[in-house]
């Protein structure tokens, strides 16, 4: 009887204690909402290069995370770029140097991709057959875990 | 004396064993190619996360053997972390049964690594029905164990033989149990499959779901039937699948189901109302990572 005293008492207390965790967990929950709300806002940047200040290029959504550092990471992406002159304007991932998708005689574009990398990469928009960046942004490949030493801890740790 | 022993065979225990199994194959296999591409990259830097802290909150529920409700659920605090110096090492990981480990890393090759560990190991058992030692025998919940284990990273998989003895003097039991897992990355969803068999001593399942004679007279006169106990040596298999999600490079989200067989040996104790023979559980967490 007592034993079962004592765990009908603990289980009490357990509930009690559970319903403030709750209230805790969703309030971390909920701050955390608004934190990517924000974050979402302000992901679009763009980055003019000196040979023309008028053109934009930008990439959303950014970074590109991975669990382990070395991981590839996966981010599916849509660039969109705007000049105010019509031409023939190419996207180029100028990290591995390809030409992503190139347009003729417009002034903006939007192109979505599925990125995938092991490295941060960065784009610009050119002219055709140029290799003068008019303007460049880049997707950034952040890790959780960034040690890339082998753990010695336990198996749990994937 | 009026102490029950009982003793029980393994072979219910087989088919279980064999349906565990044959579901971590099959699991395993169905991501052949996945793993093909990534483990070996993976597996190299898989868990690559010496020296690292992170707080969060986890929700848990599962059902199994019990003294009072077979059914559980709750909210608990998360609190991972390795910390590594001069082969030295403390590590504290929440879904693990052991919780705070103190270890001295003896050899660490390309292929595997030996750990001396101070922990505290109280079995599948307890893990695995949500602490249930604790409720039955709260004031020598914590007796410390001294043991080692011996990691290897065998190709795509991870295998880890461990074995514990108390070291405090409580009950002088001993855990020893073999685990292979293997993970794959489906785009930035780390998935992870751990199959494992477990042996807990007759003196630490004694020590705690065994009755004295003097005690079941004791407490018999309040519940009838509960009679004196004598815990034999028991051996556990278990099965884990579990996917690591990083929200962001702070927050990461994981969900982490489990199922264990639970020894007659521990069941048959008149401490346990309920006497489910699998336990199962499912835990998901949010976590901030320093």
């Amino acid at each position: 009887m007592t034993l079962i005293q004592q765990n009908i008492n603990s289980r009490v207390k357990i509930n009690k204690k559970s319903r403030l965790t709750m209230a805790i967990f969703l309030l971390i929950v909920c701050l955390f909402i608004s934190i990517s709300a924000k974050a979402d806002t302000v992901k679009s940047i763009t980055t003019p290069s000196n040979s023309s200040q008028l053109a934009q290029l930008k990439v959303t959504p950014k970074p590109c995370v991975a669990l382990h550092k070395g991981q590839k990471c996966y981010l599916e992406v849509t660039f969109s770029w705007q000049h105010p002159q019509a031409s023939n304007y190419c996207l180029v991932n100028t990290t591995i140097n390809k030409t992503i998708r190139c347009w003729k005689q417009q002034t903006e574009g939007e192109f979505s991709f599925d990125f995938q990398s092991k490295q941060s990469n960065n784009f610009a928009l050119r002219h055709q057959e140029s290799a003068i960046d008019i303007a460049s942004t880049a997707i950034p490949v952040a890790w959780v875990y960034k040690s890339s030493k082998r753990a010695k801890s336990t198996w749990r740790l994937f | 004396m009026n102490n029950l022993t009982i003793k029980k065979t393994l072979i219910p225990y087989l088919p279980l064993a064999a349906i565990i199994l044959a579901g971590a194959s099959f699991s395993s296999a169905s991501f052949a190619n996945d793993i093909t591409h990534s483990v070996r990259s993976d597996t190299e830097q898989v868990g690559s996360t010496e020296n690292y802290f992170e707080l969060g909150l986890m929700y848990g529920q599962g059902s199994g053997p019990s003294t009072y409700n077979n059914k559980w659920s709750e909210i608990m605090l998360v609190v991972n972390g390795s910390y590594s110096w001069n082969n030295l090492f403390i590590e504290h990981y929440s879904e693990s049964g052991n919780g705070l480990v103190l270890g001295y890393n003896a050899i660490n090759n390309e292929n595997w690594s030996l750990d001396l560990t101070v922990t505290k190991d109280l079995g599948q058992a307890d893990f695995d029905n949500n602490r249930i030692y604790a409720a039955v025998n709260p004031e020598d919940y914590y007796p410390l164990t001294v043991g080692g284990r011996l990691t290897g990273y065998l190709g795509n998989n991870i295998v880890q033989f461990a074995i514990n003895h108390d070291a405090t003097g409580d009950h002088n039991g001993t855990t020893a149990s073999a685990l292979i897992g293997r993970n794959w990355q489906v785009r930035n969803w780390n998935f992870h499959g751990i199959v494992g068999v477990e042996y807990t001593s007759a003196k630490l399942n004694d020590f705690y779901v065994g009755v004295s004679a003097e005690r079941a007279a004791y407490v018999s006169d309040f519940i009838d039937g509960f009679s004196a106990y004598d815990a034999g040596a028991s051996v556990s298999f278990s099965t884990e699948l579990g996917v690591t999600y990083p929200i962001t490079e702070d927050w990461v989200f994981r969900a982490t189901a489990r199922a264990a067989t639970i020894s007659d040996e521990i069941t048959d104790s008149p401490y346990f109302q309920n006497q489910d023979s699998v336990a199962t559980s499912f835990r998901t967490s949010l976590s901030y990572v320093f």
